[in-house]
């Protein structure tokens, strides 16, 4: 890095007369900052939305039961619903011999006498193993289901996770919404700044010229640039996070206000201190991209003459 | 030291046409000549600002035809500078012109405000430190520039019409100052057209005349 060539004395010289060149120009500066903060803004936001809506996700109590079918040859139904009771947050666990079963499935298909017809009821036991309130989340059912269906003696275990299933895609979908924003207006800071800083080297180009005249190194003429770069990002950051922050702030109480309605009590999850870090080091990094790129491009071409 | 050094540019014009020549250490000479001989090509071949088509160019036994570009700030920092149209930075004081030229070398910083100082004195313009240089005459920004090209100390003091812009008088300072700067020790090269000024302090010329030495 050329950029580790440039004594620790000197970053600390040009990081000053860098502040001080963005502070004496506050209106252009600001005007930059927030523009780039918008659009950091926008997918650290829908990053918060995505992370809400599935820890609600979490929340929902689904129907809560689930059927374990048995293998045609179970063993002894008994230990297995000795087992089944263990399990950390099962509430009830109910036997359905197959002959309740046959005379459940007759009912509900309307077949009256027609099974009685057949020598061998060919529907296995089951047991209806219900999850205690607050236990029914659906990363629950899903593991336990799991779990269980491992068992020997268990051939299937079924529950109604449908709805589970479309509200998680409906986020997944939102989140690739974010990831494919997040990509594009990251290009967009980039962009941004790499415009900023090409038009700060032209206005400087009789500076640069002096500097590399009386014998400035490449990464001293670079320096100054970068620093404005890195300086542009992290302050945009630092408003993105204060826009996030607002945001997350007053839609929470319409939030709360919402699902109490609903009898529920939910609070929108604000952006964590490792969150808000992150945006900061994302806008610092894309700043300093951005400079890079255009100093790379810009600064070999001016040379004294 | 050039040997047998010759720039040909993109558009075919052949600036310098093997031209030798060595100036020994703590020597001055005056690079004469028409507009167009050659004089400022072959003080950009010194500093690296321009490469030789051919030939080599020697500083201090290096050559520098062939220095690698990460190079040329040290061959540069090691040269003194000073330009016709002297290339002083207009939104800094003369004080921060000149200690740019101790900030890009690294200079300690404590000790930079000292050697300005002290640089200001010997050309004379220790009143004008804290002024812009758009506030000061055409014989005072030629100081500053002299000034800052003398800050690091060089070996080597090269000139590219110093006096090219200024009267008779203002003139004559400004190649006395740089006659002091040889008695002390420095080699100096100065280009100039003005044929009075080698004739008025008895020094010896280098005479190029469309590409090649004459003299």
């Amino acid at each position: 890095m050329s950029v580790l060539r440039v004594p620790l004395r000197q970053h600390r010289e040009i990081l000053g007369e860098v502040l001080g060149r963005l502070a004496r120009s506050p209106g252009a500066t600001l005007m930059t900052v927030f523009v780039l903060a918008a659009a950091l803004a926008l997918p650290a936001a829908l990053l918060v939305v995505t992370d809400n809506l599935e820890r609600l996700a979490g929340h929902f109590e689904a129907p809560g039961t689930l059927s374990v079918f048995l293998a045609t040859d179970p063993g002894d139904p008994g230990a297995l619903e000795d087992r089944l009771r263990a399990l950390d947050g099962v509430a009830t666990v109910d036997f359905v011999p197959p002959d309740q079963a046959l005379d459940e499935a007759s009912r509900l298909l309307g077949l009256g006498d027609a099974l009685q017809g057949l020598s061998d009821n060919p529907l296995p036991g089951s047991f209806r193993v219900t999850l205690g309130p607050g236990r029914r989340s659906p990363a629950r059912m899903a593991a336990l289901a799991e779990t269980i269906g491992g068992w020997q003696a268990v051939d299937q275990v079924q529950y109604d996770r449908r709805w589970v299933e479309r509200f998680q895609a409906a986020v997944d979908f939102l989140r690739r919404t974010g990831g494919v924003t997040a990509v594009l207006l990251g290009a967009v800071v980039v962009l941004i700044i790499g415009n900023t800083i090409r038009l700060a080297v032209l206005n400087r180009r009789r500076e640069i010229e002096v500097t590399k005249m009386i014998g400035g190194t490449d990464a001293f003429v670079r320096l100054p640039f970068l620093y404005t770069g890195l300086l542009q990002g992290l302050l945009a950051a630092l408003v993105a996070d204060v826009l996030v922050a607002v945001a997350v702030g007053v839609l929470g109480t319409s939030a709360a206000d919402l699902a109490a309605r609903y009898g529920a009590s939910f609070a929108l999850y604000g952006p964590g201190p490792d969150y808000l870090l992150g945006l900061l080091a994302v806008g610092g990094g894309l700043g300093w991209l951005g400079s890079r790129l255009a100093v790379g491009r810009h600064l070999r071409d001016i040379e004294p003459a | 030291m050039l040997d047998r050094v010759s720039k040909r540019y993109p558009q075919g014009h052949a600036a310098l046409q093997g031209v030798s020549l060595e100036l020994a250490p703590g020597s001055m000479h005056f690079l004469t000549g028409h507009s167009g001989a050659g004089k400022s090509t072959l003080l950009k071949l010194a500093t690296a600002i321009e490469r030789p088509s051919g030939g080599r160019v020697l500083v201090d036994g290096t050559d520098i035809s062939r220095l690698p570009r990460r190079k040329i700030p040290f061959l540069r920092r090691a040269i003194g500078t000073v330009f016709q149209d002297h290339k002083l930075l207009f939104d800094r004081t003369v004080y921060d012109n000149v200690a740019l030229a101790l900030q890009v070398s690294n200079f300690p910083r404590a000790k930079i405000a000292g050697r300005v100082q002290a640089v200001l004195n010997r050309v004379g313009l220790e009143r004008h430190r804290n002024k812009y240089p758009i506030t000061l005459s055409g014989g005072e920004q030629q100081r500053v520039a002299i000034a800052r090209a003398l800050v690091n100390k060089p070996d080597l003091l090269l000139a590219d019409e110093p006096t090219g812009n200024l009267d008779k008088q203002l003139a004559d300072e400004i190649m006395d100052l740089f006659y002091e700067f040889h008695q002390f020790g420095m080699t100096v090269l100065v280009a100039t057209h003005d044929l009075s000024q080698p004739e008025r302090l008895g020094l010896p010329q280098i005479r190029l005349e469309q590409g090649n030495l004459v003299a």
